[in-house]
């Protein structure tokens, strides 16, 4: 995600600085340039500068075309990216409300059947000492009905 | 005469299958657990009464108060894991799978 917003920033930099500060320079270089050779007398020159004056305002038309398709892509692109961004966001917080909601619900459920295996060992440990307890005390009985000592 | 009975009484291998399928079930009476302590003391030779006395650890005094008390679904592991126990070194007395 931080990835993607990365490159979206970049991104927005470079358009930003094609759409706004290199035209600007590049009309100043022209426009300095035309004026120049615009005050000629020569016939052929006047003519070149018409011919580079349609060049210039065809070119500053597609250049203006070119970034407005970029402004396209990054208006959609960005809202694309703030969707997902929203997306992932309802998703985190829908996620952790409905896991806290689950827990709430079923804490008592699983409380109980841990509490059951704990009886259950519970149980177990005490029927193996009682017998033991038990085998032990019948063992010595035995023994000394038999007039031998426990060992 | 009660007293006579009770050490008159002989387990058999079913008796105590029953009785340990009742014991878990919590189906047994204040009796039975009785009758078992009983048959215990006369088989160990100890006066004392074995279960009472785990009951008695417990804060459990009779066993009328047991029976009561796992009736409330209160399932004490201490108390019912001694008397599995005891029915199943009993058991094994009976089959001669002491040792």
């Amino acid at each position: 995600m931080w990835f993607l917003l990365g490159i979206t920033f970049t991104l927005c930099i470079f358009l930003a600085y094609r759409a706004y500060i290199l035209p600007e320079q590049q009309i100043n270089f022209y426009q300095t340039f035309l004026d120049s050779a615009n005050t000629s007398k020569n016939l052929l020159i006047k003519e070149r500068v018409a011919d580079i004056k349609i060049a210039t305002a065809t070119t500053e038309e597609k250049l203006l075309s070119t970034n407005k398709r970029f402004d396209d892509f990054i208006l959609f692109g960005g809202i694309i990216v703030t969707l997902l961004l929203v997306i992932s966001a309802t998703v985190y917080f829908k996620t952790e409300s409905e896991v806290a909601k689950n827990f709430d619900e079923k804490f008592w459920d699983y409380e109980k059947k841990v509490q059951d295996s704990v009886t259950k060992v519970e149980i177990l440990l005490n029927s193996v000492a009682a017998q033991a307890e038990i085998m032990q005390k019948i063992n010595k009985r035995l023994l000394s009905n038999q007039g031998r000592t426990p060992t | 005469m009660m007293q006579e009975q009770l050490e008159k009484i002989q387990y058999t291998l079913d008796d105590f299958n029953l009785l340990e399928k009742r014991v878990r079930d919590n189906i047994a009476k204040a009796d039975e657990y009785k009758q078992l302590d009983k048959y215990l003391s006369s088989v160990t030779g100890e006066e004392d009464s074995y279960i009472l006395n785990k009951m008695k650890e417990s804060g459990i005094l009779t066993y009328n108060e047991y029976v009561l008390e796992r009736n409330k679904n209160k399932v004490d592991g201490n108390i019912t894991g001694t008397v599995l126990g005891v029915i199943a070194a009993l058991k094994r007395l009976l089959t001669n799978n002491l040792f």
